[in-house]
């Protein structure tokens, strides 16, 4: 049930944001509780928790806990950090009516649930695009705002009807798969901004939207991403010719966004455009995840994608809390950002360090696993292509923020803590006795007013300071999971509830147990499926406990063809 | 007896014929309505009484949503571009196909939710290639409806999660064009052309809502009045909010200052990729 009451607090904290948005201090407070709570429930999740609404199970693994956590965790930080550099107004609500949609998509193991649910958590990126309606950008805006919903959800719902369907009237049912991998890698692709999708991406960077960017970019896609890779391996491993035709059609669009987006991050000099891009690059590996049908790049992808959601989160915090502190967004006059804040630069650096990795980090053999199985052999220089691509465009930050400052970062404050001197505060506190004393007054009273003052005034001052620490916070987070910690690798070898269906992390349960071989299920100890309508009864299986090979009569290196029907059978 | 999928397979249509061809946005919303809500009830056998309150719920919801846009005027209903003839005629046709046809054999739903879903998907295509948002969020709703329809006939009955789900979905949809229905200034406004080059507009270069949100016919800075120098009025300057008189008086020495006079000239960021003086022979 924990899992059911991760979606409840969702779902009221959205409702609850959505109304309280007339009341300027209340929303704050609201939105800010509400994703606190929504953490809290994440980190309550128990992963062997199942819950069943209807027919269909929803299923806690320890990959779902974990990304919901990465999730939440990411949107309180960012939050915070918007109360002190610009409120996003809708960012709170959108992400927590995004993470009740993900939550459910993930955790389902009925596909058609998974997809219906991934297709509405594509929805409220509406509400951070909206901010600038009433302009010519954003009517552009909305309308490929639109057109990307109406992808998502064509491709999303006819993805999963083709997918759980076996009965296709077809001489060659590989034609049908490759539409369904088509049309799902599009609905990646165009949701995650990749080339030669990016112009709303670049859109969405020019209109202010600030730390919303994330939202949109981020969060939404790679929550899309995990369930089209959950039929990875699984549905689309199989042979054919149209199959290899559609695939190479994505690997093409997954080269083109590693090595345009970041041309086109080197190519910009505002540095919202610039993390855009960056965002758009690193996409291409959820592409190139899709392009691999293997089993094997199931966990780098899931690895990945946990990384991306934290590291790319810090990005856009960092942009937001440097265009912030030094008034501008321009790279050209945010030239010697780096001597006023160091620790914004500590930020990127960190950043840096947890998108790329160094040889041997698991980030980093992620990202070399999915370049391996992703694209042919003589197209795998350009992983190490987009590694040197990448460090150009974060380079090229750092050396620009070494130079000499301009006016306007001279004139911005710098981002170390300023703290009163202690001698000239014990001087006035015994100034304020004195005068009460002689005025009669109540010494402590005028004292405890003097040392509130002083610490609200305190707190103003350091706003700087504080933002870069938040923003330093998040990228360490980052690091953390890009180096395993929080046991990110290992919790990346279970994935998602749809992935256990389709037997990619059949021993999520062992995993979770911490290392502890789950045994075999035997035909006495496995139930008899729910009684579940039409030909998705096979999918809601009882998670956990896959039927055997010996039992489905499939061979063990093809476990899909026990649990999901396939095409052609 | 003709079955009640056939009557609601038939309303669906109607109804998604009204919300793509009508030019009052109230009938639009109407005519939605009855197609969410009838669409449900495509399906054999009928789902729980749960679900079907969920649906019903939820497209009067959606409805509502798309009703307080309209009702607050900024919705320019100009009706369908090819006109009721053409799209009722073009449903019809596709509710034939979907009738004769058979992707899937045998089919696990009725073959009327995949005629209805035919008939919405082609529905849907006329607002989804304008540039009306209010139309395309109507057509992205049909879209849905439709293929839950195809879903529902290949697939089998849906189950109430995904009952759910696409409740949730639909009230998404409409709550997205809600949002992002301009306002009535910018109705008839040229829309910025689709394109990563760089434009001439402000709007364009700068990141900053405050000037992105420009009126739609603004000039570029160029030509305008000098903008006020940079400074707080933009952003929200980085060292403090102020204080008042008496709390910094309690302070040491002030910081270093870091408010150095403000030049009179604009910085060169604000005039974006204009900062070329225009007078200056090349």
């Amino acid at each position: 049930m924990t899992i059911i009451a991760f979606i409840v607090v969702c779902v009221f904290g959205m409702l609850l944001g959505l109304l309280a948005q007339p009341f300027a201090r209340l929303s704050k407070l609201v939105a800010i509780g509400s994703v606190a709570a929504a953490l809290t429930a994440a980190l309550l999740i128990n992963t062997e928790d199942t819950a069943t609404v209807g027919e269909v199970q929803l299923a806690a693994t320890w990959f779902v806990a974990s990304f919901l956590r990465a999730l939440a965790a990411s949107c309180l930080l960012l939050c915070l950090i918007g109360l002190l550099t610009g409120w996003p107004e809708r960012l709170a609500p959108a992400a927590l009516a995004v993470l009740a949609a993900v939550s459910v998509s993930i955790s389902s193991t009925d596909p058609t649930v998974a997809v219906a649910a991934a297709a509405a958590a594509t929805a409220p990126a509406a509400l951070v695009a909206s901010r600038i309606r009433s302009t010519p950008l954003g009517a552009t805006v909305g309308i490929a705002e639109m057109r990307t919903l109406a992808l998502v959800v064509v491709a999303s719902l006819l993805a999963g009807a083709t997918i759980v369907n076996t009965n296709w009237n077809a001489d060659d049912t590989t034609f049908v798969l490759a539409l369904a991998f088509l049309v799902l890698a599009a609905a990646v692709a165009v949701r995650s901004g990749a080339v030669p999708f990016h112009v709303p991406a670049a859109l969405l960077s020019r209109s202010g939207e600030g730390l919303g960017l994330v939202l949109s970019l981020v969060w939404i896609p790679t929550g899309f991403g995990l369930v089209a890779l959950s039929w990875n391996a699984s549905i689309f491993g199989v042979p054919g010719d149209w199959l290899d035709r559609a695939v190479a059609t994505v690997q093409l669009v997954a080269v083109s966004t590693l090595i345009l987006g970041a041309v086109g991050a080197m190519l910009h000099d505002e540095i919202e455009e610039i993390a855009v891009y960056s965002i758009v690059q690193d996409t291409g590996f959820i592409l190139l995840a899709l392009t691999a049908r293997d089993a094997d790049a199931a966990q780098p992808a899931r690895l990945w994608l946990l990384v991306f959601v934290i590291a790319k989160s810090a990005l856009v915090a960092w942009v937001a809390t440097a265009s912030w502190a030094f008034e501008t967004s321009n790279l050209g006059e945010l030239r010697g950002w780096l001597r006023r804040a160091p620790l914004l630069g500590l930020a990127l650096v960190a950043i840096v360090a947890a998108t790329i990795g160094w040889p041997g980090s698991p980030v980093f053999e992620a990202r070399g696993t999915l370049v391996e199985l992703g694209l042919p052999e003589w197209a795998r220089f350009i992983g190490l292509a987009a590694i040197l691509l990448s460090l150009a465009y974060y380079a090229r930050l750092l050396a620009v923020g070494l130079l000499p400052p301009t006016a306007i970062v001279s004139r911005a404050g710098a981002d170390w803590p300023r703290l009163p001197r202690l001698p000239r505060l014990r001087d006035e506190t015994a100034d304020v006795i004195a005068a009460a004393e002689e005025t009669g007054t109540e010494a402590h009273r005028s004292l405890h007013f003097s040392v509130r003052h002083r610490l609200d005034a305190a707190w103003r001052l350091n706003r700087p300071f504080e933002a870069s620490l938040l923003v330093l916070v998040t990228a360490a987070l980052a690091v953390v999971v890009a180096f395993g910690g929080f046991s990110g690798t290992d919790a990346s070898e279970s994935g998602i509830a749809l992935d256990q269906t389709t037997g990619l992390a059949p021993n999520a349960a062992s995993i979770d147990d911490g290392g502890a071989p789950t045994p075999e299920p035997t035909a006495e100890s496995t139930p008899e499926p729910t009684a579940s309508p039409g030909s998705t009864a096979s999918v809601n299986a009882p998670l956990q406990q896959p039927p055997t090979a010996s039992e489905s009569g499939a061979p063990s290196a093809t476990p899909v063809a026990s649990t999901v029907p396939s095409i052609g059978n | 007896m003709i079955d009640l999928p056939v009557f609601a397979a038939v309303a669906v249509v109607i109804g998604g014929v009204a919300a793509a061809t009508a030019r009052d946005g109230r009938v639009v919303v109407l005519g939605l309505m009855v197609a969410a809500v009838t669409s449900a009830l495509v399906a054999s056998p009928l789902p729980g009484s749960l679900a079907i309150t969920a649906r019903i719920l939820g497209a009067i919801l959606a409805a509502y949503l798309l009703w307080a846009a309209v009702a607050s005027g900024s919705v320019n209903s100009a009706g369908s571009p090819l006109g009721l003839i053409a799209e009722a005629s073009a449903a019809l046709a596709a509710f034939a196909v979907g009738l004769a046809v058979k992707p899937v054999d045998p089919l696990e739903g009725p073959v009327v939710a995949q005629a209805a879903g035919f008939s919405m998907m082609v529905l849907a295509i006329a607002p989804l290639a304008g540039r009306n948002v209010f139309r395309m969020g109507v057509g992205v709703a049909l879209l849905a409806l439709g293929c839950s329809l195809l879903v529902g006939s290949w697939s089998g009955p849906t189950p109430a999660l995904e009952q759910l789900a696409l409740t949730a979905l639909l009230v998404g949809i409409a709550g997205a064009t809600t949002v992002l229905i301009p306002g009535v200034e910018t109705q008839d406004a040229p829309a910025e052309p689709a394109s990563d080059m760089p434009a001439p507009a402000v709007a364009a270069n700068d990141p900053a809502p405050s000037r992105a949100a420009a009126p739609a016919n603004s000039q570029p800075l160029r030509q305008q009045e000098p903008l006020p120098p940079p400074g707080p009025a933009r952003r929200r300057p980085m060292t403090a909010d102020p204080i008042e008189p008496d709390a910094w008086a309690a302070w040491d020495a002030p910081e270093p200052t870091h408010k150095r006079p403000v030049p009179a000239e604009p910085s060169p960021r604000k005039t974006g990729r204009s900062r070329r003086d225009p007078d200056r022979k090349p």
